[in-house]
């Protein structure tokens, strides 16, 4: 018997990450892939015809599966555009040396810690037609004539759900890139306010730049996950009225589960799996040249 | 280090894991059964019966496992482990849409020949119905469930209305009471938000308009003159604000926190929100509550109720089939349905339970049931009854919400149906 040596040893210590990886990571995906090329149903037994891409096919004259893509996108490109935002002036203010900077910090984070669902929940409540606080304060200060049935109509309904999402998730953002003001040394500031340079130029010529990569990582996981957005729908709006607020990943997962349409919601969920790796990917590609701007500019 | 003696390490540690679990087989006879049921704080009353059951069948142990609380996971959680070939599930709680679902993809035994024609025949109709798929019987029905108006008995009172026979009626009658008490009354609310509670108004408003949305040779049939009537009409009322703004997205409990706030004449409900209404603690209309039949359409010949309710499935892979039908016919039985009446007023599906004594005097109101539950109508019935009922559900709101017309909503929903499951 052999002694390992150390790269044996180390190579010995990963195998069960992997392993786990290749069986709960990898193993779902290519099955699921697999299953999107076959007609395959609940209620028609374990049976599966293989057809193709009629699946995709098919996707392409469904209209429910189209306005469930795009009611996805423009929730995506508003929310991380919001939160972004938001998150940068947030983060400003945070990391401004002022009395109370802990107590500020932990009371921006509360909406991130609240559950989605409870948060879906107390929005629920707030936007109610007959009782919510949300229309008392809008007609008290005269800005509606009468209570809006905010969750009743697609455009209102719409917009609630972006907003509860921006309210709850532009803390996490704003940690992100409270993290990253951080490293920023302070001997650049002065040496740039030493030359002449006032705040407003200090902060798109400096400060900005270097909080890209970071500012990326945060726009990638917001993308993501902004995408596959579900519990808070679920909670408010049930993907209704009618379809108005159907995710894609809600038409997924009701095609998939509820319906036990297994080929076609398969076909659907590698969909989304594709379009999240294309984002992904181009964005692994600004991360990693930001980050080396980053670099140059430290140095 | 020993590459051996990592290899034993590796293999060793979950050995030690999983033998845990092994330890406990190996008994003398005794059966153990898995009931995969509620997961309620009610659970009392199901102990109650297991031991009721246990003293006449000491051999046979009932372990109860709950199931996640929103149906939609429940019927998830079950087609998962029952797909995977899963025997450790003996029986388990079937909502009554599931029927079509479970019998078409073969994962559930046909109950013929373990209930006889009377044994049927004691159980109301609707229920049975509900069992069915396809002439044969999948279930046992424990638990049933009706449609039912709510109406403030005090406002019709004062001024002397009787309780609506038909929607026309019922909306004038609201609108006359609404005008005389000064305004701030809707006249109907139900729980209208997107899903299951959309569809079972809708299919009452069809049903009670002579429509239909599946016709018993399973023809798509929602596209219909009854059905656009009767849908124009609610549209109009939501329109005109005889329901609430908001109801398109009430489910059940906002829907209950109108009536009982006294916002409402009528609501649409399910028999347990009595119980709640009557309750002074909950509800500002205790002892102002009325209970009747739904009404019916313009063209309807009576109103009808959806029927809901739970029942029994038996595992196609159960390997202890003929334990588990003795525990599911005993818990069907007017004894446990009895039980559950009282302690947690379920509806029995049972028709004797409806002339009992005890029943009756703690729910005055249960006397109006079997006539109610005779004409009642089934979902429809349907092995893909998910999507059925989405489309049904979404459609109906975008007339509702009047991005369709009636007739442009239904005939759309018409052609999905007719896809669904191609």
């Amino acid at each position: 018997m052999k002694t390992l040596s150390r790269k044996q040893f180390g190579y010995l210590c990963i195998t069960p990450t992997i392993l786990i990886f290749a069986v709960f990571g990898i193993y779902p995906v290519l099955r699921t892939i697999l299953i999107s090329l076959f007609r395959f149903r609940l209620q028609t037994g374990p049976t599966k015809t293989f057809i193709g891409l009629e699946n995709y096919i098919r996707m392409l004259s469904d209209t429910r599966f189209f306005e469930a893509l795009l009611f996805t996108l423009a929730f995506t490109i508003l929310t991380v555009s919001c939160e972004v935002v938001l998150g940068l002036l947030f983060a400003q203010m945070m990391n401004l040396p002022i009395k109370g900077q802990g107590v500020l910090r932990v009371v921006v984070l509360i909406p991130w810690a609240i559950p989605t669902m409870v948060s879906g929940f107390m929005w629920k409540f707030m936007v109610h037609d007959q009782y919510g606080v949300f229309n008392q304060i809008l007609m008290s200060v005269g800005l509606l004539d009468s209570f809006i049935p905010w969750l009743s109509q697609d455009g209102t309904a719409r917009f609630i759900l972006i907003l509860s999402d921006i309210w709850k998730t532009a803390p996490y953002v704003s940690l992100l890139i409270l993290a990253g003001l951080q490293t920023i040394p302070a001997s650049l500031m002065e040496a740039a306010e030493i030359d002449g340079a006032n705040a407003l130029k200090r902060y798109f010529r400096i400060t900005l730049p270097l909080l890209k990569p970071v500012l990326a990582t945060a726009i990638l996981f917001r993308i993501i996950s902004s995408f596959k957005v579900f519990t808070v729908i679920v909670a408010l709006t049930n993907g209704g009225p009618g379809y108005a607020t159907e995710s894609l990943t809600m038409y997924t997962m009701r095609t998939y589960f509820d319906a036990g349409n297994y080929g076609y919601g398969s076909a659907l969920a590698t969909f989304t799996l594709l379009l999240t790796c294309v984002i992904a990917l181009f964005f692994t590609d600004v991360i990693k040249n930001k980050i080396d701007v980053g670099r140059r500019g430290t140095r | 280090m020993k590459l051996r003696n990592l290899i034993c390490l590796f293999l060793l540690v979950p050995a030690i894991v999983f033998s845990a679990g092994t330890q406990e087989t190996g008994k003398s006879k005794e059966v153990v059964l898995n009931w995969y049921s509620h997961a309620s704080s009610l659970g009392a009353t199901e102990q109650t019966i297991i031991e009721a059951f246990n003293e006449q069948n000491p051999d046979i142990t009932v372990k109860v496992i709950e199931l996640p609380e929103a149906t939609n996971d429940k019927l998830q959680a079950l087609l998962i482990a029952l797909q995977s070939g899963d025997s450790s599930i003996d029986f388990f709680n079937a909502d009554v849409t599931w029927t079509a679902t479970f019998a078409s993809a073969g994962l559930i035994e046909q109950l013929d020949p373990y209930m006889s024609a009377s044994e049927r025949n004691e159980f109301l109709p609707g229920t049975i119905e509900a069992a069915t798929y396809q002439g044969k019987l999948w279930g046992i029905p424990f638990r049933t469930d009706a449609g039912v108006l709510y109406y403030r008995s005090d406002l019709l009172e004062k001024y002397g209305k009787p309780v609506p026979k038909t929607y026309e009626e019922l909306f004038a009658t609201a609108a006359q009471i609404n005008n005389a008490e000064g305004g701030g009354l809707y006249a109907l609310v139900g729980s209208l938000a997107n899903g299951e509670g959309m569809t079972c108004n809708a299919v009452e408003w069809f049903y009670s308009n002579n429509g239909e949305v599946i016709g018993s040779d399973g023809s798509i049939r929602i596209n219909s003159p009854q059905n656009v009537e009767i849908l124009s009409l609610m549209v109009d009322a939501h329109k005109n604000r005889l329901m609430p703004e908001g109801v398109l997205s009430y489910g059940s409990g906002d829907a209950r926190a109108s009536m009982f706030q006294g916002k409402q004449v009528f609501m649409r409900a399910w028999p347990k929100a009595y119980a709640m209404g009557q309750d002074a603690t909950k509800s500002q209309v205790a002892g102002k509550l009325g209970v009747a039949p739904l009404p019916k359409g313009p063209q309807g010949t009576s109103g009808k109720s959806v029927v809901g309710g739970w029942q029994l499935f038996l595992n196609k892979n159960s390997k202890q089939k003929d334990a588990a039908i003795k525990f599911m016919k005993f818990y069907a039985s007017e004894y446990a349905q009895k039980l559950h009446a009282l302690n947690d007023s379920y509806l029995p599906a049972r028709r004797s339970l409806y002339a009992d004594a005890d029943i009756l005097a703690k729910y005055p109101y249960y006397s109006l049931f079997p006539s109610i539950l005779e004409s009642a109508v089934a979902r429809p019935q349907s092995p893909y009854y998910a999507e059925i009922s989405a489309i049904l559900s979404a459609e109906v709101q975008n007339a509702m919400k009047q991005s369709k017309s009636p007739s442009q909503a239904l005939a759309d929903a018409q052609k999905a149906m007719m896809n669904v499951g191609k």
